[in-house]
């Protein structure tokens, strides 16, 4: 017995050091600065190869690069001093949009049916355009001011105060939408840096400033103040009320949307903040 | 003389008049061939004879090979850290990448079906690039949506990125890799990718 007992602990110290010198030898082999180098050489040299072959399937792919080069630049020095609260109110917005605007709108969408939601959505963007007016004016676009008018006139009479869009449907005349932050944006106003509002969600800086300056033109914004309106005296309440059903009743009429864009995103509000600039930067340019 | 240079000119017309009249050009030819692509698109939804299975896999079949996939892994990172990463690393993000693109597209199939889609302009912006203009409408309004084409070296017009309203779709996703690998590694984002978008609680 004292015998097997030797035989199995010479045997297992004998293995155990057989790995030990194995793991040596590999550690050992490692660390020779030799094999470092010809390690380094050889994966250049697979890079080299790498790329040769990436060249030859896709052609000139620095071309392709440099398209992108400008927004990877913008996205890489991208200023957001409030970094911190607009990723925590991006996560509050996009809990709320699950949790209760996707349940409201199930329920919007069941009691007032498809046609009335898409009527109340032309009548808000018809009653929008003394701002989409004065700012194609103001950026000189004088033709999509016309069309913008002949909208108006057109839907405020045949469309039956703005509930039907004949202008579009009949005429083939698009809107051609304008607020403020566009205007500034064409005379070189520089976007700030990003801003999350809560339940609007992302903003920047002079989208904000230009959401204010139209907020003086926005019909919207007149409602008179009545004894019955339950918000309370404060007429700013009934406004953003009612920009908040306008997001929410066009929200319905295309629910699926937000829940399918959003899901794939590894990092939401990096994901939306890049969205939104590139979005208002391509509106600025047309 | 004078006579000569009249049948000269009318020879001239003659040769190239046929060559050009009938011609039609690539940028024609791609418009023509997406408007037959959409027309089959919408086809394949409309057919409720599929299961979803069968629908998914017919669309892959018919829109599939409109795109380079294998150049949109490429560009879906900045060349730095492309460059960066080893074959394998390059061969696996590739694999995940195409993998979760196109079962992301798939996923959103059922947006598609209320909305309208009208092709408009082809237009070339380059020697090998052309732009194809399509108009998605849906009950809320008129959305832009641009295929992005180039012509490869085998002389095919492959979609190369995608832009709605304005947003490139490379570009969303080049934003948002090159800002998680600031504190993460590569490892980490193809496991990311690798995830269940849909179980993927962790967004925020």
């Amino acid at each position: 017995m004292r015998f097997v007992l030797l035989s199995f602990f010479v045997l297992t110290s004998l293995f155990a050091n057989t790995d030990q010198v194995e793991s040596k030898k590999v550690a050992k082999t490692r660390d020779t600065p030799g094999s470092r180098v010809a390690k380094i050489l050889k994966e250049k040299e697979e890079k080299e190869a790498l790329d040769a072959e990436e060249e030859d399937e896709f052609g000139d792919l620095d071309d392709f690069d440099e398209e992108f080069a400008a927004s990877d630049l913008e996205t890489e020095e991208v200023f957001d001093p409030l970094s911190g609260y607009n990723r925590w109110m991006t996560g509050v917005n996009h809990s709320l949009m699950l949790n209760v605007v996707e349940p409201s709108v199930t329920g919007y969408n069941y009691v007032i049916p498809e046609n009335g939601r898409e009527s109340i959505n032309n009548f808000l963007n018809n009653i929008y355009y003394p701002v989409s007016l004065v700012n194609n004016v103001l950026q000189l676009e004088i033709v999509d001011a016309g069309t913008e008018t002949a909208r108006f006139l057109i839907n405020s009479t045949i469309g039956l105060l703005g509930l039907f869009d004949p202008a579009d449907a009949w005429f083939g005349l698009k809107p051609q939408v304008e607020d403020f932050g566009q205007t500034m944006g064409s005379y070189g106003v520089g976007s700030g840096f990003p801003i999350v509002l809560p339940f609007f969600g992302q903003r920047n800086l002079r989208d904000l400033a230009g959401n204010f300056g139209d907020a003086w033109l926005d019909p919207i914004f007149y409602v008179e103040n009545r004894s019955y309106n339950i918000v309370g005296e404060d007429q700013n309440f009934i406004s953003i009320g009612i920009a908040g059903y306008d997001n929410f009743n066009e929200y319905s009429l295309t629910p699926e949307a937000y829940p399918k864009l959003t899901e794939d995103a590894i990092d939401l509000y990096p994901f939306l903040r890049d969205a939104y600039e590139q979005h208002r930067n391509q509106l600025i340019k047309e | 003389m004078h006579t000569f240079l009249k049948y000269l000119l009318l020879l001239a017309f003659a040769f190239v008049l046929p060559s050009t009249a009938g011609e039609i050009t690539k940028e024609q030819e791609i418009k023509q061939m997406m408007i037959k692509k959409s027309d089959t698109f919408f086809a394949i939804l409309a057919d409720k004879s599929l299961d979803d299975t069968v629908r998914k896999k017919k669309v892959l079949d018919e829109i599939g090979p409109l795109f380079d996939f294998r150049l949109m892994s490429r560009l879906a990172l900045n060349k730095k850290i492309w460059k960066s990463l080893n074959k394998a690393e390059r061969k696996e993000f590739s694999e995940v990448f195409v993998s979760r693109i196109q079962e992301s597209y798939l996923s959103k199939l059922d947006i598609f079906a209320d909305v309208e889609v009208e092709i408009g302009d082809s237009v070339r912006v380059k020697k090998n690039r052309i732009e194809l203009t399509a108009l998605i409408k849906t009950k809320a309004d008129t959305k832009k949506l641009i295929y992005k084409f180039y012509q490869t070296k085998k002389k095919k017009w492959l979609i190369y990125d995608i832009s709605v309203v304005g947003v490139s779709f490379l570009q969303s996703y080049r934003a948002q890799y090159s800002s998680y690998l600031k504190e993460h590694t590569i490892e980490e984002l193809i496991n990311k990718l690798k995830l269940d978008p849909i179980e993927d609680e962790t967004a925020v």
